[in-house]
């Protein structure tokens, strides 16, 4: 039925834009839903046909196949049945992600704590890790700014991870990737230092959905909660000046919260984007705190989803990165660091799942 | 490319030499439009795009004759013909280049629509008299007091055009000027948005609610703040 809508020329009207985003989106995620499960289906087929042709191989008195056929049969069989397993076990976990804006595309932020040069390099470690993982998991990341360290690494990046226009790629950006909200403490022997010491430092991850503007629209945040900074407070202003810095700045008063937007070369543009950051953020605090009205939410309830520290990385004196929240952990922190995350998330989404249920 | 590179070094200049950004690009963007900014037109400044939102909030009427005095590139009277149902502009300046520059960027942002909606005039505040008459009026005049001036930055200084900015001894010249037309030019009822100096909202209203410019016939209505807190537009309405 999305499809006949579709077919409809004033179903693109300018008018019907958000309608229209909306079915859009529907009808690529059933699309996509459509062609995994046709994907799936050849697969069975195969195996089947794998198996019926051993089957009747077997009963046979007669050599129909060479032991080279015969294996590669076999191994065919096998291949479909395993691919089906993963799939299977991928797709239970996907039914997982039902959170209200898990399939939303996200922003992620990284932002170095203390520790100068160290931090900044570990942010590094982490942009990369996140780069390798987003692609392994079938979805699109861009990078949408970034702060270099002085010396190496970042002081912040900032990146958009969004499902992929591939059939089979990841569909729930926001959904995976909340959980790598948080404190990411290492500690390893530090390059950077004098005495090659032992060094702790610590990353902090921000993962925020990216809302339409009809899930945000309905929100109003009162002026006087809000202190909207740029880049040129203070001067006469006006036609007297003619500065293009337009970064703006808002921080929530009530809550703490902070949103800062420098893309666009409008400030007005500018402010616009923050306003919808921070509301999405709220939204996301309030949906996953279960707290009825955006008004209500304080500092404290902010503090506890951005500063717990959730995953340790120790590569020294020992290799060992261990979740804190599953307590899962592995011992391969090299290729944990070159994206393989697969396993970890699962065991958290398994973990908040049954929380859920017990609920 | 050794072209890029050439051409990149050749704009750092002129940038050292405090020439604004936007004249060397030749374009920046306001509000969700990008629009061409050429010598000695007056680049739109935030507090701008804040008094278009503002008008676009507050305005209802519809359609909607608007009258932009001195529109320079021509910003503020496009977007509110962008974002406004059915309203047509008429908007005028003193310098030629910006009438060229604003019809340019009407094309550019409204596309063939600027032929019913859109359309700059050189003409001076004094002397313009339409043919027809307006909803609204709105103008960001030049408004620096003379004693200002000499603090602004070189590349406000030494580039913008001094008519753009300066309004006299007390920067109301061509307020008064606007003022004083109000009645010539709009519908009863008629509203006119205005960018000014802070030091202007005051000296506004004293002088419109004094007893012996009753006979003016505008009623001075709201003040606004700008994001920096300045006392930056007012609103003022034609009997």
């Amino acid at each position: 039925e999305l499809e006949t809508e579709t077919a409809d020329p004033a179903f693109w009207d300018a008018e019907n834009k958000d309608r229209n985003k909306h079915v859009t989106s529907q009808l690529s995620k059933y699309s996509r839903l459509k062609s995994r499960l046709e994907e799936w289906k050849s697969w069975k087929e195969d195996g089947e046909a794998a198996l019926e042709m051993l089957e009747t191989a077997a009963e046979e008195t007669e050599e129909l196949f060479t032991p080279d056929e015969r294996e590669s049969l076999v191994r065919e069989l096998e291949e479909s049945a395993n691919k089906l397993l993963q799939e299977g076990e991928r797709y239970q976990l996907e039914l997982l992600l039902s959170g209200p804006y898990d399939e939303q595309p996200c922003r992620i932020l990284l932002t170095a704590g203390a520790g100068g040069t160290e931090a900044n390099d570990w942010v590094a470690d982490l942009k990369r890790m996140y780069e390798r993982h987003a692609q392994k998991m079938g979805y699109s990341l861009q990078i949408e700014d970034e702060q270099p360290g002085e010396v190496v690494g970042y002081k912040s990046v900032e990146m958009v991870i969004s499902a992929s226009t591939d059939a089979d790629g990841g569909a729930h950006p926001y959904g995976w990737f909340k959980g790598e909200k948080g404190s990411h403490r290492l500690v390893r022997l530090s390059p950077f230092n004098a005495n090659n010491k032992r060094q702790t430092t610590f990353a902090g991850v921000d993962v925020a959905p990216i809302l339409d503007d009809n899930d945000l629209n309905d929100i109003d945040i009162p002026e006087k909660d809000l202190e909207i900074t740029t880049m040129r407070s203070g001067g006469a202003g006006g036609q007297n000046v003619n500065k293009v810095n337009s970064a703006v700045r808002i921080k929530h008063l009530p809550s703490g919260l902070n949103v800062k937007c420098t893309q666009e070369r409008s400030q007005a543009m500018n402010k616009d984007l923050a306003m919808k950051r921070l509301k999405a953020q709220l939204l996301a605090i309030a949906k996953e705190q279960r707290v009825a009205e955006i008004q209500e939410i304080r500092g404290d309830q902010v503090e506890a989803s951005w500063g717990t520290q959730i995953r340790n990385y120790v590569l020294h004196p020992y290799k060992m990165i261990k979740d804190q929240r599953t307590g899962w952990e592995t011992s391969n922190v090299q290729s944990f660091l070159d994206g393989d995350l697969e396993d970890c998330i699962a065991e958290l989404l398994k973990a908040s799942a049954m929380e859920e249920q017990e609920a | 490319t050794v072209e890029q590179a050439h051409d990149f070094a050749t704009k750092l200049q002129r940038r050292m030499k405090h020439e604004p950004i936007q004249y060397i690009l030749g374009q920046w963007d306001f509000l969700d439009y990008t629009v061409a900014i050429r010598s000695p037109l007056l680049c739109p400044r935030p507090e701008t795009e804040e008094l278009v939102m503002m008008i676009v909030n507050d305005t209802t009427q519809s359609p909607v004759h608007i009258l932009d005095v001195g529109c320079g590139t021509g910003v503020i009277g496009i977007s509110l013909a962008d974002m406004l149902t059915d309203a047509t502009v008429r908007a005028i300046d003193i310098e030629p280049v910006a009438i060229q520059t604003s019809n340019e960027n009407a094309k550019r942002i409204l596309g063939s629509q600027t032929e019913y909606r859109y359309q700059a005039t050189l003409a001076s505040a004094e002397n313009f008299s339409p043919d027809r008459r307006f909803d609204v009026v709105v103008s960001n005049p030049p408004y620096i007091p003379q004693l200002d001036m000499k603090t602004l930055s070189k590349d406000v200084l030494h580039f913008e055009s001094e008519q753009a900015l300066c309004g006299g001894v007390d920067g109301m010249d061509v307020i008064r000027t606007i003022i004083r037309q109000l009645p010539n030019w709009c519908n009863p009822g008629g509203i006119c948005w205005m960018e000014v100096d802070p030091t202007h909202p005051q000296l506004i209203q004293e002088w419109l609610e004094d007893s012996k410019s009753l006979d003016l016939g505008v009623k001075f209505e709201s003040s606004y703040e700008d994001l920096y807190g300045k006392e930056r537009f007012v609103k003022l309405s034609v009997q």
